[in-house]
């Protein structure tokens, strides 16, 4: 028999660390001032979000004609974001609900980022149907309240309204998971913070948190209830979002597959997302112990079956459509993959199906460079992948005498990058003043070894001090 | 009335689970446990009941997707009808997504709510720490001493093995108030 | 040892008289109710392989992600993966005989240019092959899993864990890909006209679902009475199944809801032909008793954590599940396969019957079944002794003891 206490498993944390260690740690870059890096960044994605508040102004004022729609693809570059960028939350709550229910303890190094990720990201999509609407300041209308038309409600037939319900549960349901998660680190950081004006916020946000273990108890209630209902959450958001197309009869958005197949892709993307901005995190924020080389292993495999699930599904539609013997089915499918979009196809296939196949290898795996740039690889592809769906399916539609192109016009580039701008913005001001990792959860799952003898003692005199 | 607590601390969770169970079982009342983080079977060395939040949770649920159900069809088909693309008044199949998200917001605010509430926690509650780093890195077990046959020297004798940092005793001033 | 399985022994007789007793009626039935019988055989057949591919899958899936928890009875799965031969060999065999009975070899009569792939893909002799080849794919794959597995058994082989996980990784690639092509050719195509992409995927979540069930039973039914398991399968392992059988219970719900529902929204008649045939007229209560079993009833029972930990609730679920795949089959294909023509010359499905027939063919394929599972299972030993996750301590959840 071999040692019996050797685990086939990698640790969670590496690098020896006691307990207070993992408080430092993780407190280190909030305490430290910010760094040239932080303010050059934070430079750079705001200049981009005040690009996108003057194209959004301007759109706002002018009307929807500044885009690059015309009556057949009524629907492109907007859609496209609002997916898009709702599937990069989607990542958040599968790491943070998901594995926790499946008992991932390497959930741990990445959740919190995750989480906040989720909030941006889905803060970014809900602009664009926003704007869409052209009268945003009549949103309002979108719910269903008493009103002197009627009352006349609003359409609960319609996916668009889903869409509405589901968004807004799902931003207000990761804002709450993401803030309960936070309570005992921000207690945590309190009780660090000598007087002023982060001590005062902590204490009014922590709640009065106390430690106190009957607390804790009905807290870890409430975490896996919430993860409970945010596992089912995450699918319906995005298996809603693929019913705005699935339940029309278009070919190439009318199929049954859609909503699974939507939610694999938006796991995919947002796995991307999330390895890309934790591949710098760590090594700026020097977390190479907590963010370690298993924990990017865990997530590239995680991403690379999420790539495979998302090519079967490409697979899949493709082998229906000729099964089906639908010669609209059929055309829709032959333009993609050789019409005037062929390049935005293959450039999907490339990047979601092609290329992730690298991450077999376990030394592309374990070159943090290569999983970087195949993060950006498939960032790019699921954008496609939404530009794909959306605009080669209405561009040919059933009369040739309609058919029509689509080009994004300056405005809709400029909303865009915007809402890039808006998303990495909010994320760098999350790393300056909210614990990455979530300190209360590493400390519990790490299981960090029982002190030496020696250190006990060290640690008595240090207490009677 | 608790006016003599006793604190032990603990820099390890092992060392803090073995005293939480020996205290228990020698019968000495445990006011609460401060630790800075979720430690995994201490409620079980507690002999905490399982919470009844689950409860909260399932009504709040069952609540939030018959509800919005009936108010999607009494909207859809009673109150004002609109014929949408021939699709039937009371078109169930249509109404699910909708009745779905109000279960999980309901659900999910419920039992935060509840959990605030039951655990009185509150924006601009004073937290009153039984030790400066509770939420860092120590774990201390509050006992109640002031009942007969507990004193100092006997907890001592009950946790002395455990490894136990320090044994303090402190007037009650923490929030650690037993209920639920 | 011996004493224990003398338990189980005592149940062999028992189990393989039932079984000779409804194979009997099923041979009789071949002869005087061809017409009636093949559909049973069909689903009964189709029922077992999807059980013995589940087992196989369970254990890849866990491979994969690297999972410890399941350790102590990844046997049962196993034992259910090692009877993929015999299980494929009696799909084959129906399917041989079964072959005429399809749409599709008659209709090629004049076929638009649109139905060119599908006449193509359809072609007998292509589809037989790929039967042959989805099959003997498995079989080789599954095999060398467990087989590997066993071989883990000899002292010092971790060798034997990670090459589990790279075949694991292969098989599942594979698996991804001709299960949903399989469930096509063998169920969809028995109505030729009619398609859905989500159909592989729903076959999936119905397999994997009534694969937990039937694992939670085996493993329930070999840890009472001293069995094999008694011991090492806790209530723990029960729990995390329940945990897992209500996520299925629900994934399958979330697949059928999705394909029904955009059907039934974009209602366009190629793609309703199948809802309607299946969920007006006398097939409906059918349709809702499918829901209810396989969801309804699951979800709402398996919700307070005490029926999780329950043997008696737990293999009671079980059962409800296992009838709810029958009833979710026997909706898939009686409808397609018992039809009459009436007068004007249109082809419509015949209302629900169950009689001698599919009560003779349940019975013979179950007990049968679970003679042979018993049989394979106990051929070796019942806990793989050297996996390395078997000394995790784990079962201990990220961070709660209080899982509901």
């Amino acid at each position: 028999m071999a040692d019996p206490n050797s685990s086939p498993r990698p640790p969670l944390v590496t690098g020896d660390k006691t307990i207070a260690d993992v408080t430092r740690d993780i407190c280190a870059p909030l305490e430290r001032g910010p760094t040239g890096l932080w303010w050059g960044a934070l430079a750079v994605s705001c200049s981009a979000l005040l690009l996108g508040v003057v194209a959004v102004g301007y759109q706002i004022a002018v009307g929807v004609g500044t885009w690059g729609l015309n009556k057949t693809v009524g629907w492109a570059f907007d859609i496209t974001n609002f997916v898009f960028w709702v599937g990069i939350g989607h990542a958040g709550t599968l790491i943070s609900a998901v594995l926790f229910l499946f008992r991932q303890k390497w959930r741990t190094a990445v959740n919190r980022s995750a989480e906040a990720m989720t909030l941006f990201a889905v803060v970014c999509a809900g602009i664009f149907p926003l704007i869409h609407m052209g009268r945003p300041w009549l949103a309002f209308w979108t719910l269903p309240y008493p009103n002197t038309r009627g009352s006349l409600w609003v359409n609960f037939k319609s996916p668009l309204l889903w869409d509405v319900f589901a968004i807004s549960t799902y931003l207000l349901i990761s804002a709450v998971f993401w803030y309960v998660g936070l309570i005992p680190d921000l207690a945590t950081i309190r009780d660090r913070s000598g007087p002023g004006w982060r001590r005062r916020i902590c204490s009014v946000l922590s709640l009065g948190w106390n430690g106190s273990a009957r607390t804790w108890h009905r807290y870890e209630t409430v975490y896996m209830l919430l993860a409970g209902l945010a596992t089912p959450l995450v699918f319906s958001v995005h298996t809603i979002v693929s019913m705005d197309f699935a339940t029309s009869v278009i070919p190439g958005w009318h199929t049954t597959i859609f909503p699974p197949y939507f939610v694999a892709g938006a796991i995919f993307s947002g796995l991307a997302m999330v390895l890309t901005l934790m591949i710098v995190a760590r090594k700026v924020m020097r977390l190479e112990d907590y963010i370690t080389h298993s924990h990017v292993d865990q997530m590239c495999k995680l991403m690379l079956s999420m790539g495979c699930i998302v090519g079967l599904a490409y697979g899949t539609e493709f082998f229906t459509a000729f099964y089906s013997g639908n010669g609209y089915e059929q055309f829709v499918f032959k333009n993609r993959a050789l019409g005037p979009f062929c390049w935005a196809y293959w450039t999907m296939v490339t990047c979601n199906v092609v290329i992730p196949q690298l991450l077999w290898f376990r030394s592309v795996r374990a070159s943090l460079p290569c999983v970087f740039a195949l993060a950006i690889v498939v960032n790019i592809g699921m954008w496609f992948e939404r530009f794909v769906i959306i605009v080669t399916s209405l561009h040919r539609d059933f009369l040739p005498s309609s058919w029509a192109d689509y080009a994004p016009t300056s405005i809709e580039i400029a909303t865009l990058l915007g809402s890039f701008g808006l998303f990495f913005s909010c994320f760098l001001i999350f790393c300056r003043f909210a614990p990455v990792i979530a300190m209360a959860e590493i400390k519990g799952a790490a299981h960090l070894g029982k002190p030496a003898a020696g250190r006990r003692e060290a640690h008595r005199q240090e207490h009677a001090a | 009335m608790n006016d003599r607590i006793l604190l032990a601390t603990f820099a390890h969770e092992d060392d803090l689970l073995a005293a939480t169970a020996a205290v228990r079982a020698a019968g000495h009342p445990i006011v609460d446990v401060f630790t800075p983080y979720a430690v995994h079977g201490l409620d079980r060395a507690m002999g905490l009941r399982p919470s009844r939040l689950t409860w909260v949770c399932f009504v709040c649920g069952m609540v939030g997707a018959v509800g919005m159900l009936v108010f999607q069809h009494w909207t859809a088909a009673i109150s004002w009808p609109l014929n949408v693309g021939g699709k039937p008044w009371n078109s169930l199949p249509a109404h699910v997504p909708v009745a779905f998200e109000a279960a999980v917001l309901l659900a999910g605010f419920g039992s935060v709510f509840a959990l605030l509430w039951v655990s009185r926690l509150f924006p601009g509650r004073q937290a009153r720490l039984v030790a400066p780093r509770v939420t860092d890195d120590r774990f201390v077990l509050a006992v109640d001493a002031s009942g007969p046959g507990i004193d100092r020297a006997t907890l001592e004798r009950v946790v002395g093995q455990f490894d136990s940092l320090a044994i303090e005793e402190q007037t009650p001033r923490t929030g650690g108030k037993a209920s639920c | 040892m011996t004493a224990e399985s003398e338990a189980i022994r005592v149940q062999y007789p028992w189990l393989a008289r039932l079984a000779v007793v409804g194979i009997g009626i099923m041979a009789v039935g071949c002869l005087v109710a061809p017409d009636r019988l093949w559909p049973n055989l069909l689903l009964g057949a189709y029922y077992v392989l999807t059980l013995a591919l589940g087992g196989a899958v369970f254990v890849a899936l866990t491979d994969v992600s690297g999972a410890g928890w399941h350790v102590a009875f990844r046997r049962v799965p196993e034992a259910l993966a090692r009877l993929l031969p015999l299980a494929s060999l009696l799909l084959a065999i129906v399917l041989l005989l079964g072959m005429g009975r399809y749409g599709w070899p008659h209709d090629g009569d004049h076929v638009p240019g649109t139905f060119r792939f599908k006449e193509l893909w359809l072609t007998p002799t292509f589809w037989a092959a790929r039967t042959v080849g989805y099959l003997v794919f498995w079989m080789w794959l599954a095999r060398s899993i467990t087989a590997r597995s066993a071989a883990q058994d000899q002292p010092g082989s971790t060798a034997e864990t990670a090459a589990n996980v790279r075949l694991s990784a292969l098989f599942l690639a594979i698996y991804a890909v001709t299960f949903s092509l399989a469930s096509i050719d063998w169920i969809m195509a028995l109505e030729p006209l009619w398609f859905s992409t989500m159909w592989g995927v729903y076959h999936f979540a119905g397999m994997f679902q009534s694969t937990l069930a039937v694992v939670i039973l085996l493993a329930l039914a070999w840890r009472q009475d001293h069995g094999p398991l008694a011991g090492i399968f806790r209530d723990d392992h029960l729990h995390d199944l329940g945990r897992l059988l209500l996520g299925f219970s629900c994934f399958w719900m979330y697949i059928w809801f999705c394909q029904y529902m955009l059907i039934w929204y974009s209602n366009l008649p190629e793609e309703t032909s199948y809802f309607i045939t299946r969920t007006h007229g006398p097939w409906g209560p059918v349709v809702i008793a499918s829901v209810v079993l396989n969801w309804l009833l699951p979800f709402f029972l398996l919700l307070p954590k005490p029926a999780k930990r329950s043997a008696g609730a737990m293999a009671r679920i079980a059962v409800l599940v296992l009838i709810g795949r029958w009833v979710d089959l026997y909706v898939m294909i009686f409808p397609a396969t018992l039809t009459a023509t009436d007068a004007q010359g249109v082809v419509h499905a015949l209302p629900p019957t169950f009689g001698i027939w599919e009560a003779a063919t349940l019975l013979g394929l179950a007990t049968a079944t679970a003679f042979c599972l018993s049989r394979t299972f106990l051929a070796r030993p019942p806990v793989p002794r050297s996996d390395p996750f078997l000394r995790e301590p784990s079962l201990a959840p990220c961070n709660s003891g209080s899982l509901p």
